[in-house]
């Protein structure tokens, strides 16, 4: 990924996690990484048009749980939270890649993105996902972020 | 008034709801997650107006709309197109499909509530 792709990546991550749950995302560097520790979940959907690839975000299940609390209205202990982390967070994923796509190809462009699906993901994973050229890390409550754009 | 919201995201339709209810929608809010259940929900209980995103599983927006507009009992309710598309990527795709407004995701609730008034004339019952 380019720098000025990564800007567009960073710069829309922010604006959609702070507009959908109201949360502040934070860039940090690849060694100022906080340890991938517990459960994380990701959403991972592809997309195809003008450029074709994937995109990704990883974050903890239990950060996951407070963007559903967060769009829902309601506190992150409530049971609904943790019913729809996985649903939030293919929402924010492909909210956030539709308008990521828009800033790349310009705001007229078609692109047929398929649906998000969500899978468990071990630190290990984690880990070895913060070092790839293709992901961006942002620090959101104190957790880690990742988002991965990979385009052709 | 009677509202269809569909979306195969249980947290957006949620959301959504909570928009109509500070907009002061008192009417009937029915839910769909796809074109497919949208479609058996206003056969049998009709809507005045769809809020409907377009990409979906198993019947999306787009293909939804187009039976809408092939059915005489269906084609003339109003459609409110939902995606974190641009405006003018859906105007392209919804092209010829008398779609009333468009609502980029993520919305507001005071973006919902303009559109409501818009529709409604204010009559928001």
């Amino acid at each position: 990924m380019d720098n000025e792709t990564r800007e567009v990546v960073q710069r829309a991550t922010r604006k959609i996690l702070q507009n959908m749950a109201f949360m502040f995302g934070e860039p940090v560097d690849k060694d100022e990484v906080p340890a991938a520790q517990g459960e994380f979940l990701q959403a991972a959907m592809t997309f195809s048009g003008p450029v074709f690839g994937s995109f990704r975000m990883t974050m903890p299940a239990s950060l996951a749980c407070e963007v559903a609390a967060s769009m829902l209205g309601i506190d992150t202990g409530d049971d609904a939270a943790a019913r729809h982390r996985d649903d939030a967070l293919c929402e924010l994923t492909t909210v956030t890649c539709g308008h990521i796509l828009a800033k790349i190809a310009g705001e007229g462009v078609l692109f047929h993105q398929s649906i998000p699906e969500t899978v468990a993901v071990a630190p290990a994973e984690v880990s070895a996902l913060e070092w790839d050229e293709e992901t961006i890390a942002l620090v959101v409550d104190e957790s880690l972020v990742l988002v991965h754009l990979k385009s052709a | 008034m009677k509202i269809l919201m569909v979306d195969d995201s249980a947290t957006v339709r949620a959301m959504l709801a909570k928009a109509l209810k500070i907009s002061g929608h008192r009417g009937s809010v029915f839910q769909a997650s796809n074109g497919k259940e949208a479609l058996e929900v206003m056969k049998e209980r009709g809507a005045d107006l769809i809020f409907a995103d377009i990409r979906m599983p198993e019947m999306d927006g787009l293909d939804m709309i187009r039976e809408m507009r092939r059915d005489q009992a269906l084609k003339a309710a109003p459609v409110i197109a939902m995606s974190a598309e641009p405006e003018a990527v859906l105007k392209k795709r919804l092209a010829a499909q008398h779609v009333r407004a468009y609502l980029r995701k993520p919305f507001t609730p005071e973006q919902v509530s303009a559109l409501l008034r818009a529709i409604t004339g204010g009559a928001n019952g």
